[in-house]
């Protein structure tokens, strides 16, 4: 019995497993899924357009073995800040303008055999952007006031745009000048440039950079806002965080802010006045540097350099006085005007032009630690006597050269050599109202989390008595500028320039 | 010795199994009943679960009574009729005077439901100026709640056993004055992590400074309460006004003699 009951298992566990083996030989109606192909629909590129303006694109759509089919079709875009998707077209050719706000898009495209259910999705990115995202703002002074023009970066000029966005009023003289930064976190609301009308003798004004419609009083970028005149004096956006930084009254006005609004938290405290100069340093994102500065000024009442890393407002911090490790010069004991800061070629140093009581001009350059190693180099500049009276400057952060204006000339001062070249002569008449290189303000790991970098042109205003210009020239790799490739003329007096680089 | 042996036969073994697995499928009904019981749901509480201070100085002036609400959740089956909350004040521990200082509201807990929420009226009176009251809520066992609950437990989701444990009291400190809050010192407080360790006299500064009264649980919890970027700015009016005050002023000393400082964030 025993026998026949392991039997009975033995042959229960092997029908099993046989069962498992046999071939499927189901009558199934198997039928080739015919695929819908899409042509001229430009998936590896990007879709550009002006806001308003009408995006046409007529993809051509093939099914084999299908005639006359029917189909659904979906046009609909989604913002890379991943906000809910907004329906195009239900056509199978778009043709629709496109009103969602400025910035980056993915744009989708999906066609449905209504039949059989079988379907195919395309995606491309969709810049969309404005006639003013991107190009050269110019601020002029004219007759009956300031107004602002700017040159695209397909040559076109348009002109009177603050009257025109702004009822016919005109910047009242003396116009002052723009400035602005660029906000990491209004990338969330499509808005991360910000924009500013300035003037020593007038509260600044948010422009609405995409228009130049007066916005509101720079006071209410400040929670703490000083009391009586407030005076701009340079404003600017970290490299690697949301931090933001602005010189109101020669005071820093600091903010670290979350959300997408910048704000101003308040002044840094201590008993300091800044020169007008904003330099926040990186390492790059490559190395671990001890005792680092993450914002580095000149505090021109004190003639010293000061300090600042910190998340929150607190106290401005004065350099180690420990002398064991000197550095080239002693950051706590400077005693000269400053005149002009900006970044260095490499992104751990930082430039510094300094005038000393006679006149004489000087070089430093900051490493960005808070020891006594801070002053990296120090130089008497001998050579250059047109700097002294100079107060146009713009450094490259390709090349070794600080260029600066004096009256109609140009000239490169290259802080390696410490020497100092003219390298370009305008006509007598003309006087040099301001130079600005091209920039880009957008920090990455690949571009070592600068917050402001040169580009290759550099845009040089000047005026003859009747008529500004605008000067267009290509930067060559010895920091020469050969001649203009392009003029822009029939401008007033050009009192600043702002460059908005294009987005991506 | 020779062990005896007994032989089964596998077929008696086989329908002897089938015969306990019909048998264990056998539906029984659960003769299990237990007394009515109410407790104090604390696990619906923010901050910290056995009391709670309430100050009218942190509110606007013209406020003169507020309520408190207890919430309760009945042990076992709803009832079919309404029943009384027995929430009471424990007289013995108690220094609030009733009906002067404060007022339990009679609350049922109505057919069908399983929970309910007894406001506690607290009143704005001259002496709370000067000091502190207290009002040691308890569940008192009654006709409708006869099993009275000392303790309640959260289990841990994990291995079941008590994450939290309850005692089924509460306590309300009630006064008119500057009171640290609560939830100051606990782990993820912005109290603590803005402002640094409480004093009587920062905590003045604070009102005083960023004009804000009324603080949520942790600074950061519940109806207005502050986003991270309203505390930033806080903080650096404080800073602000503390430098400006240490300038003219020395420094500030709070009620302990120490000095008054912000963390460096």
């Amino acid at each position: 019995m025993k026998k026949n009951i392991n039997f009975l298992f033995i042959l229960i566990i092997l029908s099993a497993l046989m069962a498992s083996c046999a071939k499927d030989k189901g009558n199934y109606d198997l039928q080739p899924i015919h695929e819908i192909v899409i042509a001229d629909f430009n998936e590896s590129g990007n879709y550009e357009i002006l806001i308003n303006d009408t995006l046409r694109i007529n993809p051509d759509m093939k099914q084999e073995n299908v005639q006359n089919g029917k189909y659904k079709y979906r046009w609909y875009v989604y913002s890379n800040n991943y906000d809910p998707a907004v329906e195009l077209s239900s056509e199978k050719n778009l043709k629709k303008a496109i009103t969602v706000p400025i910035g980056g898009y993915t744009l989708v495209f999906t066609a449905t055999d209504e039949s059989t259910g079988i379907g195919t999705t395309k995606t491309a990115n969709l810049i969309v952007s404005s006639k003013f995202s991107s190009g050269l703002v110019v601020l002029e002074e004219k007759g009956q006031g300031g107004d602002i023009c700017q040159i695209t970066f397909n040559g076109t000029v348009y002109r009177n745009l603050f009257s025109e966005a702004n009822g016919g009023q005109f910047i009242p003289k003396p116009v002052g000048k723009l400035d602005g930064f660029y906000f990491k976190g209004g990338v969330a609301v499509q808005k991360p440039i910000n924009l500013f009308l300035t003037s020593e003798s007038r509260n600044p004004m948010e422009l609405n950079p995409e228009n130049y419609k007066l916005n509101k009083p720079f006071s209410e970028f400040m929670a703490i806002p000083p009391s009586g005149n407030i005076n701009l004096q340079t404003i600017q956006q970290n490299g690697n965080s949301n931090a933001i930084y602005a010189i109101v009254n020669g005071k820093m006005q600091f903010g670290f802010p979350y959300e997408a609004t910048p704000i101003f938290e308040g002044a840094l405290l201590g008993d300091y006045e800044l020169a007008p100069f904003i330099i926040t340093s990186t390492t790059g994102g490559r190395i671990n540097l001890p005792n680092k500065t993450d914002l580095i000024s000149y505090d021109q009442k004190n003639g010293r350099f000061l300090w600042y890393s910190g998340f929150k407002i607190g106290e401005y911090n004065t350099y180690s006085k420990d002398m064991s490790t000197l550095g080239a010069f002693d950051p706590n004991n400077v005693r000269k005007k400053c005149v002009y800061a900006g970044y260095s070629n490499d992104y751990l140093y930082y430039n510094w032009l300094m005038k000393d009581d006679a006149g004489e001009m000087y070089f430093y350059q900051i490493y960005p630690v808070s020891t006594q190693k801070a002053g990296a180099d120090y130089k008497a500049i001998t050579d250059a006597p047109e700097m002294k009276t100079a107060k146009i400057f713009a450094g490259s952060t390709k090349l070794p050269n600080i260029y600066f204006a004096a009256q109609n000339k140009v000239y490169s001062y290259d802080y390696k050599s410490n020497m100092t070249r003219l390298i370009y002569s305008f006509a007598a008449a003309d006087e040099i109202t301001d130079m600005k290189f091209a920039v880009s303000r957008v920090s990455e790991f690949e571009n070592f989390y600068m917050p402001l970098r040169t580009l290759d042109k550099i845009y040089i205003a000047t005026y003859n008595g009747t008529e500004g210009k605008v000067n267009e020239f290509e930067v060559s790799g010895t920091g020469s500028i050969g001649i203009a490739t392009n003029i822009y003329g029939g401008f007033g007096r050009i009192t600043s320039m702002f460059y908005k680089e294009k987005r991506q | 010795m020779k062990t005896p042996t007994i032989k089964y036969n596998p077929c008696q073994i086989l329908i002897l199994c089938l015969l306990l697995s019909l048998i264990s499928c056998k539906k029984k009904d659960l003769l299990y009943q237990d007394l009515p019981a109410i407790y104090i749901n604390k696990e619906l509480m923010t901050g910290s679960r056995d009391s709670v201070s309430y100050s009218f100085a942190e509110k606007e002036n013209n406020r003169l009574l507020d309520t408190i609400f207890i919430p309760v959740r009945i042990s076992g089956t709803p009832a079919s009729g309404t029943r009384l909350v027995p929430l009471a004040a424990n007289p013995g521990n108690s220094t609030a005077i009733p009906e002067q200082h404060y007022t339990i509201v009679k609350t049922t807990v109505n057919v069908g439901a399983y929970t309910a929420k007894v406001p506690v009226v607290v009143r704005r009176i001259a002496d709370l100026k000067n000091r502190q009251v207290r009002i040691y809520l308890r569940i008192e066992p009654s006709a409708e709640f006869p099993q009275l609950i000392s303790n309640t437990k959260t289990p841990n989701t994990t291995n079941g056993n008590p994450l939290n444990i309850y005692t089924n009291v509460f306590l309300i400190k009630l006064s008119d004055q500057i009171l640290k809050p609560d939830t100051w010192d606990l782990s993820g407080s912005w109290f603590k992590y803005f402002f640094g360790a409480y004093s009587a006299v920062k905590y003045k500064f604070i009102i005083d400074v960023t004009g804000r009264s009324i603080w949520p649980p942790y600074a950061r919890y519940g109806e207005n309460a502050p986003t991270s970027d309203q505390m930033t700015i806080y903080y650096s009016k404080l800073v602000t006004a503390l430098y400006e005050y240490e300038k003219k002023n020395g420094p500030m000393l709070d009620e302990n003699g120490s000095q008054v400082t912000f963390p460096k964030l």
